[in-house]
């Protein structure tokens, strides 16, 4: 062990040589490398890298449930959506083009987040049904520096309580446990804020930004950070169409086979190239979810893209929390019941 | 960033996509894979990485609209394949390190106990910490433009330069003799 202490210009000039010793030790690149990447523009048209390592088969909806999952056990309050909730104006399918295949979607969604991921701002929201119960709805907004409000209410009876298992009885009761949790970071601080059904007023949290979850604030950020993916593999005997959205943009339509039903995607990209809406729904299946698997039935993210949005603001810290100060949807659900 | 040169995934008048592909990698595949093995520390995913960041740039480049941010926009892509390979090897099975690493063949450091020292030290930190300090020492990049990079705020980066040194300067006390001062 040394006892001199290292200072900072004498630690910065070992780093840098270390570094660029480094480099000098390494091999050019790899004539395989350069093969593969000679390749991409024959093979990716096939199945990129990643996507081919994931060939073992299974259902697109069950790798977006596990997406889900990891929102809803990390108490990120994604729910999951009503079956038919799709048909908004926008997204009514009118024409039908030609047959396209899995990869043509991947590379369509893929830009198509990044129109988002470019964007200075985005703003988003989600929501999630098991049958026709709302389970959770989310809110977000966010800044191309990193900053972001995340707004989540969840209905504790409907997602937590596994009613689902014995699906004929319903949630215990709907709208009446409400969880809101809102987070906020900003610049270098991380704020939180729980607030709780009958709990009365929730305070505000602060610490440093590394602090924060690492894993997602909500799912819509997890596919716009690039940590996850709205789809992991395809399906050997799924069906992909595109077809024309009255808005002039494409929606295409994922269908696999899901337990004794079906599972359909959906992405409506907009004209101009962004991803407008991501949407999931389990159709015709009668056999309910194990208790270990993710009970979603319906789920959708709609992204707002902001061309110049105003900086987010840090939450006064002295004050409780107020939701009237963050630009929620008017309709957002799942609104505290009575304290 | 600026990895290769000024050539953009754009096609030229009588280019095909696939020739602009072609460029575009020509221009970057040398910088693109060493800058991935510093930040990765292993041949082979330093291979996957910049495979999956030249695969991810074909998907998406039609959206790259402004050819004037192609070198902003694949760094990000090819610093993030790095970095989303090291969280996934934080999160595995821990590799156990041998006390001495054997070094390559003709390395003019191959005796240095110094480079070991520091080889250790840099693996105790976190892959974002580990980025920052390979941008910031290697690439000579500012603190924005770090942050730009991995779309973080600076005060971020900077937090994370600071712990990471505060913690090498920490693990070199402890382990490191220094040598070809």
């Amino acid at each position: 062990m040394s006892d001199r202490p290292v200072d900072e210009q004498e630690l910065e000039r070992r780093l840098r040589a270390w570094l660029h010793a480094e480099e000098a030790s390494g091999e050019t690149v790899p004539a395989t490398l350069r093969h593969r990447v000679d390749a991409i523009p024959a093979t990716t048209q096939g199945g990129g890298s990643a996507w081919h390592r994931l060939q073992s088969f299974g259902a697109i909806p069950v790798v977006a449930a596990t997406v889900v999952i990891a929102a809803v056990l990390t108490a990120i309050g994604m729910g999951l959506l009503q079956p038919g909730f799709f048909g908004t104006p926008a997204e009514v399918p009118v024409t039908t083009d030609d047959p396209v295949t899995m990869e043509e979607l991947e590379a369509a969604v893929d830009s198509a987040v990044e129109a988002l991921v470019e964007a200075p701002g985005v703003e988003g929201y989600q929501e999630g049904y098991i049958d026709e119960y709302l389970s959770g709805a989310s809110w977000f907004d966010s800044r191309s520096n990193g900053d972001v409000v995340v707004v989540q209410r969840t209905d504790v009876d409907v997602a937590q309580t596994a009613w689902w298992l014995n699906p004929s009885e319903g949630p215990p009761a709907t709208g009446r446990n409400i969880a809101t949790t809102v987070r906020v970071l900003v610049g270098d601080s991380f704020y939180e804020a729980i607030s709780t059904s009958g709990q009365g007023d929730a305070r505000w949290s602060v610490t440093d930004r590394d602090a924060a979850p690492r894993g997602p604030l909500t799912l819509g950020l997890v596919l716009l950070s690039g940590d996850d993916r709205m789809f992991g593999r395809p399906a050997a005997d799924g069906e992909v169409t595109r077809e024309r959205s009255t808005d002039g943009g494409s929606v295409w339509t994922v269908t696999v086979p899901e337990r004794d039903g079906e599972g359909i995607q959906r992405w409506h990209i907009r004209p101009t190239g962004e991803l407008a809406s991501w949407s999931w729904e389990l159709v015709g299946v009668s056999e309910p979810a194990e208790l270990e698997s993710d009970p979603t039935t319906s789920g959708r993210i709609e992204f707002t893209l902001l061309a110049d949005p105003d900086p987010i603001d840090a939450p006064d810290t002295e004050e409780v929390l107020d939701l009237t100060e963050f630009a929620l949807p008017e309709d957002f659900p799942l609104e505290s019941g009575p304290d | 960033m600026d990895i290769g040169k000024h050539r953009t995934l754009t096609a030229t008048d009588g280019e095909s996509a696939d020739d602009a592909f072609a460029a575009f990698t020509t221009a970057r595949l040398d910088e693109s894979y060493r800058l991935a093995r510093l930040i990765l520390h292993d041949d082979h995913d330093a291979q996957d990485a910049t495979h999956d960041a030249f695969v991810a740039a074909w998907r998406n480049r039609r959206a790259l609209r402004d050819p004037e941010r192609a070198n902003a926009w694949f760094g990000r892509i090819l610093v993030n394949a790095c970095r989303q390979r090291l969280r996934r090897a934080a999160r595995g099975p821990t590799a156990v390190l041998p006390e001495e690493l054997p070094a390559p063949a003709g390395d003019p450091y191959r005796h240095s106990d110094d480079r070991d020292a520091i080889g250790r030290a840099f693996r105790t930190l976190n892959p974002d910490q580990q980025i920052a300090v390979v941008l910031r020492f290697y690439r000579d990049l500012s603190v924005a433009e770090i942050a730009r990079l991995v779309r973080s705020p600076s005060g971020t980066v900077k937090s994370r330069l600071h712990h990471a040194m505060r913690q090498l300067r920490e693990a070199l006390q402890t382990d490191g003799p220094e040598v070809n001062r």
